[in-house]
């Protein structure tokens, strides 16, 4: 039998911590939805289990806009974000065509 | 991306979080912990194993969907080679690991949904295939661990699914919604979804119409929030946790077979990962496949791998102590070869003999009977293998003093002296908790009933047996005429 043409269904995920350069993130189908349904119903990322971290979620088409609670640097956040991707199995990639958009920002600085 | 290698795995597993709890504490990081380490370990070794020249025919496959190198265990067999070399993936590993391939039960959920989901969709028309397929290229793209979970809590074994007195004994659907499904139960003794990267969950057993809520099979990556891992905890567990160096372990580096109860609660599964939603007439199938598959690995080649692990001690254990010659000894081992190695060719049969299932799928299924009896013949096989062993090893298996007194100022000098023997007390210390991790471990009952405990094999081979052939032929010798 020969190679079956396989069919991707790919989820690329642009990623916006304050103002610094984007970063994207692949997962399968369905990953947004995850990632989602985590902050709104879970109230919290996935793989991080610090009560109260989601200060604020807010959803706008295609476009998930996340507070976290306090001050955090770029950095922390960065690895806040990165953590919660992997844990949803979803991996940093090159970029690409993003479906979605997740932008973070913390309280106060 | 190809094949990862082990240190990518590893520096992946690191970023895992999972929600995992073992012996009453939260873990809070697998690497920091002895026990989810040597489960990470072990996991990394089955990546090694792919990494290896030598090992590339067993280990490494062509997927049918991209014509890429994969690791074997994200493969569906395409052909009889593809069976023998499944099955020889099992028995390397186990040579190699003396615990669990944790990708293996994933392995073999993938292959039985491979089938399942081509059969549904050629009877009801739906697209669970093509839904497989499309996750199956991107785990294989990713080269990701996947675990596989069945065995439900179950509850009151009197009972149907929907009768228990708590619903959540089985996994079931509590919500379905337009971009997915939400889950409520739990898995039990699931083998190794702590460090792996994703879990394929297949429903525990044949469901009835009117059963609905509790047909279903996804995939879900394992950081998911809502699911909560409870690990095994046992008296090897205390010794690892407490060891000041692994070395002074029956199995230092990957240690028991680790398992959990996998805690589903609440959890969301986007429909791109659902394989099986409501079909409760397939579920019957489904597991049977399953079963099937993990019978012939399973039973007739992982144990096959303990077994040789087990006879190696044991040859070890009689050189040291200067029994080597004798005659009734042999006569022990010798039998441990017979149980091991008729398990084997079982398995080799299983894997000769199998054949397209469904037909047109394009998917290879192990010999049923040859697979059954193959995990039958070493269920009953391995305790005479652990018996001989212990027989073989002495008391000392059960009664060996710590590895570490080899270096207390006081005791040292004693231990060294009367544990002596044919060989430095080190090397029988050694292979003593080598043998006291086989004969007085967890393997015992874990080749019991995994892969199903002998009852469902005994039920197999009789449903499955031609008897009236054999009667007939029986029949013929005799010239007995039929009435």
């Amino acid at each position: 039998m020969g190679i079956e043409k396989p069919q991707s269904d790919l989820e690329v995920i642009e990623l916006r911590v304050e103002s610094q350069p984007s970063r994207y993130f692949s997962g399968f189908g369905g990953s947004f939805a995850t990632l989602l349904d985590s902050c709104q119903r879970k109230k919290n990322l996935p793989g991080l289990y610090e009560d109260g971290l989601l200060a604020k979620v807010e959803l706008d088409g295609r476009v998930l806009e996340l507070t976290l609670s306090g001050g955090r640097t770029v950095e922390e956040i960065d690895r806040i974000m990165d953590m919660a991707f992997e844990n949803i199995s979803t991996f940093l990639c090159p970029g690409g065509d993003p479906g979605y958009l997740v932008v973070v920002r913390c309280e106060s600085r | 991306m190809a094949l990862k290698t082990a240190k990518e795995y590893t520096e992946s597993a690191g970023k895992l979080t999972p929600k995992v709890f073992c012996g009453g504490k939260r873990v809070e990081n697998l690497l920091d912990n002895a026990i989810t380490l040597s489960v990470v370990r072990a996991t990394a070794k089955i990546y090694d194993l792919a990494e290896q020249p030598e090992y590339k025919e067993v280990m490494v496959a062509t997927s049918h969907l991209t014509g890429e190198p994969v690791n074997r265990n994200l493969h569906i067999a395409r052909n009889n080679h593809d069976l023998d070399m499944r099955q020889e993936m099992a028995l390397l590993t186990s040579q190699n690991l003396g615990t669990c391939n944790y990708r293996c039960v994933g392995c073999d959920t993938l292959n039985a949904l491979a089938a399942s989901t081509w059969e549904m969709d050629r009877d009801l028309g739906t697209d669970y295939n093509q839904r497989f397929n499309k996750y199956l290229t991107w785990a294989q793209a990713n080269d990701l661990a996947c675990s596989g979970s069945i065995t439900d809590a179950k509850g009151d074994r009197k009972k149907r699914p929907s009768q228990q007195d708590d619903i959540d004994m089985h996994l079931h659907v509590v919500e379905k919604r337009d971009d997915g499904i939400v889950v409520r139960g739990a898995k039990v003794s699931q083998s190794g979804a702590i460090g792996a990267h994703e879990t394929i969950v297949l429903p525990g057993g044949a469901l009835r119409p009117g059963e609905e809520d509790f047909a279903i099979a996804f995939a879900v990556p394992n950081g998911t929030p809502g699911l909560t891992y409870i690990t095994q905890y046992n008296a090897y567990s205390a010794e690892r946790e407490n060891a000041k160096d692994v070395y002074e372990l029956g199995n230092p580096l990957f240690g028991q077979r680790e398992t959990s109860t996998m805690v589903f609660d609440d959890v969301f599964i986007p429909w791109e990962r659902v394989f099986l939603c409501g079909e409760t007439k397939y579920c019957g199938r489904l597991v049977a496949r399953f079963a099937k598959i993990h019978r012939m690995n399973c039973g007739g080649a992982c144990k096959v791998g303990y077994a040789d692990l087990i006879i190696g001690g044991c040859m070890l254990a009689i050189e040291y102590t200067g029994l080597d010659k004798i005659p009734h000894i042999q006569e022990k081992i010798i039998d441990m070869v017979r149980f091991s190695e008729t398990s084997h060719a079982c398995a080799i049969a299983a894997a000769a003999r199998g054949r397209e299932e469904p037909e047109g799928s394009g998917v290879w299924m192990p010999d049923d009977l040859f697979g059954n009896a193959a995990k039958l013949n070493i269920a009953h096989g391995f305790w005479e293998i652990m018996k001989n062993a212990g027989d073989i090893g002495g008391g000392g298996v059960v009664t060996m003093h710590a590895i570490s007194d080899l270096d207390h100022p006081e005791v040292g000098p004693l231990v060294r002296k009367y544990i002596a023997s044919a060989a430095p007390a080190e090397k029988r210390m050694k292979v003593m908790k080598f043998l006291q991790h086989w004969t007085a471990g967890l393997h015992g009952p874990g080749t019991w009933h995994g892969a199903g405990a002998p009852a469902t094999q005994r039920m197999a081979l009789y449903a499955l047996t031609d008897f009236e052939a054999k009667k007939k032929l029986a029949k013929q010798l005799m010239l007995l005429k039929d009435d």
